[in-house]
C-alpha cells in the first residue's frame, strides 16, 4: 500500500484504534465488568459500599441529573427528544421533537381524556402546556378558590433536546400567560429516564412519582392535591422546583408589555420601571397583570394575538402538522414497550455517499 | 462489558463504522472532533441500546440520527455552523493540473506518521480532500458531490495539496 494511503488509514478515523478506545471506555463504565475482573482493590470496594449506603439515604430521585441518552420512542414509534409530563389531575405526557413541537400526547387517566387534545399536536410545547392548563381550568379540574387544587406539576426529561431552554420556555409562557388564572401555581421539576421507568413500574405519573420522591414518601403515593395540602411539602417543592431567574423575569415582563402595546395601551411607566436598577421584577409582573385586569382583557383579543403571531412560517407549519398528526394522540393503555425504538428511525436520514 | 454484549457491539460497530465515520468526517472541520463525536455516539449506543438489551431495526439509520443530534449539539457548543466550502474562495488562478506522480513518489518514501503530521498543517479543505481520497477511497467526483464543489476544484486542490506536502517535507528537512 502506498505510504500516504497507509498514513491516512492508520491515523484518520482508524476503525481498530477507535474500537479499542471504545472498549476501554465502555468497560470502565460497566460496573459488573469492573467487579468481575477484580480491578477494585479491597479499600476501593469498601468505599464503594459506604458510598452506596450514603446514597441509599438520599432521595431516590436526582432532579438535576441530565440523561445522556438521545431520543426516545413514542407510543406510536416516532422519535421524541424530550418528554414533558403535566400533572394537574388530569395528567398527560407530551412527546416533543427537536424543534420543541409536540408530536404525541399520552392521556394518563380518564380525566385527561375529557380534554381536547387533537388540535394540540404540532404546536410548540409551551403553548400546549398552557392550553392544557386552560382547558383544565375551564372544565373545573382546577379550583381557583381552593389552594390545594390550583397547583400544576410539570416534569421534564430531555433526551437530547436542550433541557434548560425547554424549562425556560415553559416558565416564560406560563408566567406571561393571560389565558390562565394568575392564582394557578406551576412547578417545574427536571426528571430522568430512570425516574420515568420507576414511575411506570409504580403505575403513577412522572409528576406524582417526583413529588413523592422528594419527600421520600414510601407509602401510598400522594396526588398533587394531597401533596400541596401539607405546607412542609410545599416548602420542599419550592426548593426542588426550577427557579425563574432574572433574565426569564425580564422576558416575561417584555411579553406582557408587548401585549399591552399591541392593545394600544400606554406602557411607558412599565418600560421605565423595567429599565430601573433594583426594580422588583416580580412586583412589576404583578402590576402588569393588574393592568390587564383593570383595563379588561378579553380572550378574543388574545386569540387575535395568536392569529397575528401565526404569520411566523414555523407556526403555520405547526398548524399543518396538527392536521396531519391528529391520529397521534394516544392513550396510556396503548403504550407499547419502550424497546421498540425500531421504526421511527427507518425514515431518518441515511444520506451518504 | 459482558461477552454477549461485546460480540453484539463489535458486530454493530464493524458494520456501521465506515458509513458513520464518513458521515461525521465531512460535517466537522477538525478530524479529532469527528473522532470524539463518533466515540460519544457509540458509547451512548452501547449504554442505551446494547447494555439494556434493547432492539433497533435499522441500526445504521438510528446511528446516523444519533450522529445528527450529536453534530447539532457540537455546533451549538462550539458556536459553529456545519462546514461549507465556498467555490469562489477556493478558485485557483493557476488552474493547471500538476503531475502528481513525483509528489506521490517522494511522499511514499517517508514514514506514514510523518506524513500525517504534515497533513495537519494543510488548510482544512485540503485535509478533507486528501482524507476523502486516501482514507475513504473516494473518487474526485464523489468528493466533489459530498463537499458541494466542482470536480475541477477538487482535483486542483488535491494536486496543490500534494505539492504543498512535498514542500513542507523539504522545509522541515525530513
Amino acid at each position: 500500500m502506498e505510504k500516504i494511503k497507509q498514513s491516512f488509514k492508520e491515523n484518520l478515523m482508524n476503525e481498530d484504534k477507535m474500537y479499542q478506545t471504545l472498549i476501554t471506555k465502555t468497560s470502565k463504565r460497566d460496573y459488573f465488568h469492573f467487579l468481575n475482573n477484580k480491578i477494585v482493590p479491597a479499600f476501593g470496594f469498601t468505599m464503594l459500599l459506604v458510598f452506596a449506603i450514603v446514597l441509599s439515604n438520599l432521595p431516590s430521585i436526582n432532579v438535576n441529573k441530565t440523561p445522556t441518552t438521545i431520543g426516545i420512542s413514542t407510543p406510536f414509534n416516532k422519535l421524541a427528544y424530550a418528554i414533558v409530563s403535566v400533572d394537574i389531575n388530569p395528567s398527560f405526557e407530551l412527546y416533543v421533537d427537536l424543534n420543541d413541537i409536540v408530536i404525541e400526547i399520552n392521556s394518563l387517566n380518564d380525566e385527561a381524556k375529557s380534554l381536547t387534545l387533537n388540535t394540540l399536536i404540532g404546536l410548540p410545547v409551551q403553548d400546549v402546556v398552557e392550553d392544557l392548563i386552560k382547558q383544565a381550568q375551564d372544565i373545573g379540574y382546577i379550583n381557583l378558590f381552593d389552594t390545594n387544587q390550583d397547583t400544576v406539576i410539570i416534569s421534564t426529561i430531555s433526551y437530547g433536546l436542550d433541557g434548560v431552554k425547554l424549562v425556560k420556555d415553559i416558565q416564560i409562557k406560563l408566567r406571561s400567560s393571560l389565558a390562565i388564572d394568575r392564582s394557578i401555581k406551576s412547578y417545574i421539576l427536571k426528571a430522568t429516564d430512570e425516574d420515568r421507568e420507576e414511575a411506570k413500574r409504580e403505575n403513577v405519573s412522572l409528576g406524582i412519582y417526583m413529588l413523592n420522591g422528594i419527600i421520600q414518601n414510601n407509602g401510598t403515593p400522594m396526588n398533587v392535591q394531597m401533596f400541596v395540602s401539607d405546607l412542609n411539602n410545599l416548602e420542599i417543592l419550592e426548593e426542588y422546583a426550577e427557579d425563574t431567574n432574572g433574565s426569564e423575569l425580564v422576558a416575561i415582563i417584555q411579553v406582557l408589555i408587548n401585549e399591552l402595546n399591541r392593545l394600544n395601551r400606554d406602557t411607558t411607566s412599565f418600560q421605565t420601571r423595567l429599565n430601573t436598577k433594583d426594580e422588583d421584577l416580580e412586583e412589576l409582573i404583578e402590576d402588569l397583570k393588574d393592568e390587564f385586569e383593570t383595563t379588561g382583557y378579553s380572550e378574543s383579543s388574545e386569540s387575535d394575538n395568536k392569529i397575528e403571531n401565526s404569520d411566523d412560517p414555523e407556526d403555520s407549519e405547526s398548524e399543518n402538522n396538527a392536521d396531519e398528526q391528529e391520529d397521534n394522540v394516544s392513550e396510556y393503555n396503548n403504550v407499547e414497550p419502550e424497546d421498540s425504538i425500531d421504526d421511527e428511525v427507518e425514515d431518518s436520514e441515511t444520506e451518504d455517499e | 462489558m459482558s461477552h454477549q454484549h461485546n460480540e453484539l457491539f463489535e458486530s454493530i460497530y464493524r458494520t456501521t463504522f465506515p458509513t458513520l465515520s464518513k458521515h461525521v468526517y465531512f460535517k466537522v472541520a477538525q478530524s479529532s472532533d469527528a473522532e470524539d463525536i463518533i466515540q460519544t455516539i457509540y458509547i451512548d449506543f452501547y449504554n442505551y441500546i446494547v447494555r439494556k438489551n434493547k432492539s433497533v431495526d435499522n441500526v445504521q439509520a438510528y446511528l446516523i440520527q444519533m450522529a445528527n443530534n450529536e453534530l447539532s449539539k457540537y455546533y451549538k457548543r462550539k458556536n459553529e455552523l456545519p462546514i461549507t466550502f465556498n467555490e469562489d474562495k477556493l478558485l485557483i488562478l493557476e488552474n493547471i493540473q500538476v503531475e502528481a506522480n513525483m509528489e506521490l513518489d517522494i511522499l511514499n518514501s517517508i514514514e506514514s506518521e510523518v506524513i500525517y503530521e504534515l497533513v495537519k498543517k494543510l488548510p482544512i479543505i485540503d485535509q478533507k480532500i486528501l482524507g476523502a481520497h486516501f482514507r475513504y477511497d473516494m473518487t474526485f467526483k464523489d468528493i466533489a458531490h459530498t463537499l458541494n464543489l466542482s470536480e475541477n476544484t477538487i482535483k486542483t486542490r488535491y494536486y496543490r495539496a500534494l505539492k504543498e506536502l512535498k514542500e513542507l517535507l523539504i522545509k522541515d528537512k525530513y
